[in-house]
């Protein structure tokens, strides 16, 4: 089985004209950054929510590790580019650690560990006052002379991309596969020969590379990390909604749900600012309650032909 | 040649005692009928052979290995497959994918193409009757189309061991006919040896060559069919009545 | 040192009977729904703001507003129970996210109503004084009326036939529903009795938030329910009192004791980093928790 030629056509267009956008203006391009940003959040959350069936709730975490190796690193010297990949590396063991104790118990247990990881980290951070403790640590100084909005942009850019390469390759491997069968039904699953426990485990240390290296970019761009701002759940929070919002288990959907999502969030902001957080919970709501395939799903409904392209 | 040993096999459920030191030899190429009434244990036994339950005590041993404690997906992947009563295909998946799972993660994983494995599902399918429905999704098939996805999905893995429990569960007899067929040629063509829980006793009398029978978790009976069919044991079991159970064997 | 030992031993038994109640509730659903209400410790802060309005507007103190958030609490159980929970029981992980995002949207909605402020309830009845221990009575009264709804709790739970319902939907639905249990409705009071007890969980703790309370304060308590059902057993409403009193004790005890070890470590900061290691910990080695779950 191949993937559809017209998929990654429609995945080109799609970046190329974010591409074309964000070189309109900066304005446009910090709006772009934002979408994109989202999306390297929504598609890797997809690979263990929307393939496996695994409700990861930590992906905040995730970020926050990213932000803080960035931080410690490039405050000690480290070339912030690279800095930015270690990041990815260190929420890639963090995730190793998790998984291997959770995956091993009912899977109940996954969503709650995912949950304490986002509140508990912080407290660590703050307790012992490592890494500047409550305060955090302002970056300006170490990375500023190498800072570079657009290259940040490309990385972003270049990240999204390699994800949507796997997870296209990912509807037709026998990984994605065994991942699906996961998320179908875990027992018969396991006496059709696939190895829960490692599938996984594979799954979310691969899933957590990318918003380790994305938090090592918000980090970057705001040069000051935080307990607190690196460790929010609106990061976990809103690449549930925009990946529920777009549809799981789709390549497109993070992607279109980030679209979506931050067009409406810039909207909303200036009308009604102060509401947003109420409005996209109920959002969610309604979404589970009413439309659980999300947008591709409505799309694959109503016309076969195109629920070929978006997979 | 003995494929599986069952040994003295007890397995418990809080204060309930679903299986009680349950022994059976299979023996290779045979098909052995499991029967008894509701809450014998027989798919109870079915999940410890295949993998979901853990033993309290006893062995399971397979080509001479000890399975008890190795995981399911690894004895699926050793040679023994199953199906299940209450069918749990992956509903969101089309029926291809159905069995390409069942191929790529069998007795071939690992050693097979993905190309080669595709293959392979589409021979399935066809020996099922199920090509022409290959792009479907597996929750918009009827009852006896699922039936016997469930079937293929458990064969896509060239298994040793099929598992059948009530795999006629819910067909109208054409399909019953028809489904029996298929085992029977399956079973011939591919060298299966089979364990078939059933309900439908003219079915499993029928194909059976031994049948066991078990009662609140122990093994009441074995033997050929005949033999059981005239057990007093089994048919008071089943008629809850001696008198009648008596009655009955002795017409 | 001694005498401050003592101290947080007490005050820390007083606490773990209201993280008791909250993880209760928690666990009782999980046990007979199989799903986790993320938005549990949000019912708590809901019954918290309700004692502080009834204090302001009707000078009720704590312990008589108690009736009344049981009540709120039970009417907001059934109601929330209807209008989502029933909808989503189907599928465990769209429930998940669905109280997931009813956490969000309950701690939205208050911060909207009635600012992100800290709120405290000034009420003092002097303080008890035995040798080098000093307590505020109003925590003695709270503790008592604590202790009294556990009781309550009790007698509900084993000696009346919805208490029975309950336990027999956390062993076996069918079976239940074969002994003549009305499943559905035992399941929407079970939740509804649970909401209950987090309203009046929300009520008693209103008197030990020494800084006030505030919309947001559900999430640090999420994490303490979920570690203490976890630790107790998930699904196990008895484990979750004994998971309470590990964790109420743990928390008080820990600054003055361990943590003194370590001079850099700010110890109320610290602290709830441990509860994630203990929960890590009890996946490794005993995931059923201490006195078996029941999911």
């Amino acid at each position: 089985m191949k993937v559809n030629k017209n998929s990654y056509i429609l995945a080109g267009v799609i970046y190329a004209i974010l591409v074309v956008f964000s070189l309109i203006s900066s304005a446009y391009a910090e709006l772009i950054y934002s979408i994109l940003f989202l999306m390297v959040l929504a598609q890797s959350l997809n690979i263990v929510f929307g393939f496996a069936g695994l409700v990861n709730l930590g992906h905040a975490a995730f970020v926050g590790i990213g932000a803080y190796t960035f931080a410690i690193l490039s405050s000690q010297g480290f070339n912030p580019y690279i800095a930015i990949f270690l990041g990815g590396f260190s929420s890639c063991a963090l995730a190793f650690v998790i998984g291997f104790i959770v995956f091993r118990v009912k899977e109940i247990f996954f969503p709650i560990a995912t949950a304490i990881l986002v509140t508990a980290i912080p407290y660590f951070i703050i307790g012992t006052g490592v890494a500047g403790g409550y305060y955090g640590i302002t970056l300006y100084l170490y990375v500023g002379s190498v800072y570079n909005p657009y290259i940040l942009l490309f990385i972003l850019l270049v990240l999204s991309i390699i994800i949507t390469l796997i997870t296209f390759r990912m509807t037709v491997s026998p990984f994605g596969y065994a991942l699906k069968a996961l998320r179908e039904d875990y027992d018969a699953a396991e006496t059709t020969g696939v190895n829960a426990f490692r599938c996984r485990l594979i799954a979310f240390v691969l899933c957590a590379f990318f918003p380790g290296v994305a938090g090592g970019l918000m980090a970057f761009k705001t040069f000051w990390v935080t307990p607190s701002g690196a460790f929010n759940m609106m990061y976990s929070g809103e690449a549930i909604l925009v990946t529920l919002l777009g549809g799981s288990g789709s390549v497109f959907g993070p992607i279109i749900g980030s679209l979506i999502y931050e067009i409406l969030k810039d909207v909303l902001m200036r009308n009604v600012p102060g509401f947003q957080m109420l409005i996209f919970s109920l959002l969610v709501i309604v979404i589970v309650l009413f439309a659980p395939e999300g947008v591709v799903g409505y799309i694959k409904d109503r016309s076969k032909r195109v629920s070929k392209i978006l997979r | 040649m003995v494929l599986l040993k069952v040994r003295d096999i007890t397995k418990r459920f809080g204060g309930i005692i679903a299986l009680n030191k349950v022994s059976v030899d299979l023996i290779k190429g045979e098909i052995l009928g499991l029967i008894g009434p509701n809450g014998s244990g027989k798919t109870t036994l079915v999940n410890v052979i295949s993998g979901l339950y853990l033993p309290d005590s006893g062995k399971i041993i397979y080509k001479n290995i000890d399975i008890t404690r190795i995981p399911a997906y690894l004895r699926c992947r050793m040679g023994i497959a199953r199906t299940y009563q209450i069918l749990r295909l992956f509903n969101n998946l089309t029926v291809f994918e159905n069995v390409l799972i069942g191929v790529l993660n069998g007795r071939k994983y690992g050693k097979i193409s993905m190309g080669d494995a595709e293959s392979e599902t589409e021979n399935i399918l066809k020996i099922l009757g199920l090509y022409q429905l290959r792009d479907l999704q597996a929750k918009s098939l009827n009852v006896h189309e699922k039936r016997r996805l469930e079937l293929a999905r458990a064969l896509a893995g060239d298994p040793e061991l099929l598992i059948l429990d009530e795999c006629l569960a819910g067909l109208p007899p054409s399909e019953i006919f028809r489904m029996l067929d298929l085992i029977k040629k399956i079973r011939e063509e591919r060298d299966m040896t089979i364990i078939m829980i059933e309900h439908l006793m003219h079915a499993v009398m029928n194909i059976s060559n031994r049948v066991v029978v078990l009662h609140e978790g122990r093994k009441i009976a074995e033997g050929e069919p005949a033999e059981v069919s005239k057990d007093v044991k089994v048919a008071e079991v089943y008629f809850g009545d001696r008198e009648l159970a008596l009655r009955f064997v002795k017409r | 040192m001694f005498e401050l030992i003592i101290q947080s031993l007490i005050y820390g038994i007083i606490i773990s009977a209201v993280y008791g109640i909250l993880a209760m509730g928690f666990s009782l659903v999980a046990g007979i729904m199989r799903i986790l209400n993320l938005a549990h410790a949000d019912f708590l802060t809901l019954g918290a703001y309700i004692a502080y309005w009834l204090w302001v507007f009707l000078s009720l103190n704590p312990v008589l507003s108690l009736p009344l958030s049981l009540v709120f609490g039970f009417v907001f159980g059934i109601v929330s129970f209807r209008l989502l929970i029933n909808k989503v029981a189907i599928s465990p992980d769209s429930a998940l996210i669905a109280t997931f995002a009813l956490s969000g949207a309950m701690q939205e909605s208050m911060k909207l109503a009635w600012t992100p402020n800290y709120r405290g309830l000034p009420w003092t009845m002097g303080s008890i004084s035995y040798s080098f221990l000093t307590l505020p009575t109003t925590y003695i009264v709270t503790f008592i009326a604590n202790i009294a709804i556990i009781l309550v709790v009790y007698m509900i739970t084993f000696k009346t036939f919805f208490g029975k319902a309950f336990r027999a939907l956390t062993m076996d639905r069918s079976a239940a529903a074969l002994c003549g249990v009305n499943v559905n409705a035992t399941l929407a009071y079970g939740f509804a009795f649970a909401s209950a007890l987090a309203f009046t969980g929300g009520n008693l703790y209103v008197v030990y938030a020494s800084s006030g309370i505030h919309p947001y304060m559900g999430s640090g308590l999420m994490i303490k329910a979920i570690v203490i059902a976890t630790v107790g057993g998930m699904g196990n409403p008895w484990g979750a009192l004994i998971g309470g009193i590990f964790i109420g004790l743990l928390e008080q005890l820990l600054p003055v004791t361990v943590l003194k070890l370590f001079p850099t470590v700010e110890p109320f900061s610290f602290t709830p980093f441990i509860y994630l290691l203990i929960f890590l910990i009890v996946l490794i080695i005993r995931p059923r928790g201490l006195l078996g779950g029941r999911v």
